[in-house]
């Protein structure tokens, strides 16, 4: 009978705990988060904190599969929100990474002139 | 676009913004440390680039810049996707990491870059860009790369600091974010600075009152929310965490009360209804005090 209950309140602690928090944080089961109010203001989809948890999991891996160190990809997740997870999740390999330098676009836009000109398309450098 | 520049008159470049070369494809990791140590965040390029830097992608993502801002104890904040909300931010002191399209929209080269100053007869914006410490480009043309990057740039805001251009939902989605994962510590002065500039939110009382609760202070949390019932009586959110507050200080009593009001306001359909029923199943099981000690 004990067992049962403690079983129950288990339960019922991680049901809680999966539908309200993208992260695990103490002693705060029953509040209802600033971010599900505002959701509800804006009328917005609420966020699913459920599949967040799969979406944190699935993002992780992918960063470890771009060659972020797990250690890092494990601990860059715990800083993105529910929404952001969930846009990754989806979108991460069509989302712009920025990285070049200007010495790289310098060297890039001269290749195209060098290509260009060898193909006598411009003359560029010839006019000089 | 350009246009929104002819009312500024005057030069303005914030000179002590520090510098970091980047090396090869790590603009991301320079860029933010840039404004991460203009904001007092003392950390370099290489302990920035375990959080941002994705190597088979040879670059960094916009979220995950913000993420790691997040990380370090600031607030990342989306400016407005326009030239005066750019030198808005100049004016208050504040560098913007910038996202450029340097390439075309066929074959893109993204760049990030700090927007540092502005000078208004040279019409020209002022960055710490790649390896130049102080590069300056026609703001024509710096326009034109922004814009192929969609406008995107975000300032760092130290817990306390409001953006120069905001309105209240806005600024208080970003500090939302610091508070869901789990940085309660820095939203409290974020959400206080909101509530004195919007005392009519009833969001920014309630994050107060959240925040404050997680860091275990339940009197502020009690006070905010009872805040958030003066600008909207009987909120249901605003009694839920306030019956949990009551749990704390150990008032079955008046935590019962409280989460039936809450109840009595709301129908079977409302998206909080089930969170409130648990709660009162919760309250009804506990074994704290029946009465406040």
């Amino acid at each position: 009978m004990i067992g049962s209950s403690i079983q129950r309140t288990l339960a019922l602690l991680i049901i809680v705990s999966l539908v309200t928090f993208p992260v695990a944080q103490t002693a705060q089961a029953g509040i209802i988060t600033t971010d599900t109010a505002i959701d509800i203001t804006d009328r917005n989809e609420q966020i699913d904190r459920i599949n967040n948890v799969f979406a944190r999991e699935s993002v992780q891996n992918v960063l470890v599969e771009l060659g972020v160190d797990p250690a890092d990809a494990s601990a860059r997740v715990q800083s993105l929100t529910a929404e952001e997870l969930q846009t990754l999740d989806e979108n991460l390999a069509e989302l712009p990474a920025g990285g070049v330098g200007i010495i790289e676009v310098v060297g890039i836009v001269a290749i195209v002139l060098i290509v260009l000109e060898l193909l006598n398309v411009t003359n560029f450098f010839t006019e000089f | 676009m350009i246009g929104e520049l002819e009312g500024h008159h005057t030069d303005i470049e914030l000179e002590d913004v520090p510098f970091h070369s980047q090396v090869t494809d790590q603009c991301g990791p320079a860029a933010l440390s840039s404004l991460l140590n203009d904001a007092g965040v003392q950390v370099g390029p290489e302990k920035v680039k375990s959080r941002v830097y994705i190597p088979e992608r040879q670059g960094s993502l916009q979220l995950e810049l913000m993420a790691a801002t997040r990380h370090f104890g600031r607030i990342p904040y989306e400016v407005d996707p326009n030239l005066s909300a750019l030198v808005a931010e100049l004016e208050s002191g504040r560098p913007i990491l910038v996202l450029q399209n340097l390439g075309g929209s066929l074959a893109p080269i993204w760049h990030y870059a700090v927007v540092v100053g502005y000078l208004a007869n040279e019409q020209q914006f002022v960055l710490r860009s790649g390896d130049t410490q102080r590069l300056l480009m026609k703001a024509r043309t710096f326009t034109r790369s922004w814009k192929r990057g969609n406008y995107w740039a975000m300032v760092a805001l130290n817990p306390g600091e409001l953006p120069a251009n905001t309105v209240a939902k806005r600024y208080l989605r970003s500090v939302a974010a610091i508070e869901s994962i789990g940085d309660s510590a820095n939203a409290i002065p974020a959400y206080r600075v909101a509530t004195e500039r919007w005392p009519q939110s009833n969001i920014a009382w309630l994050g107060l009152g959240n925040a404050s609760y997680a860091q275990g202070e339940f009197p502020e949390a009690e006070e905010a929310y009872r805040k958030v019932l003066e600008i909207k009586p009987g909120d249901a959110i605003a009694l839920n965490n306030l019956s949990q507050v009551y749990l704390e200080l150990g008032c079955r009593d008046d935590a019962l009360v409280t989460i039936n009001a809450a109840l009595s306001g709301v129908d079977e359909n409302d998206t909080v209804y089930s969170h409130l029923l648990i709660t009162q199943k919760e309250t009804q099981q506990s074994d704290v005090g029946t009465e406040c000690p």
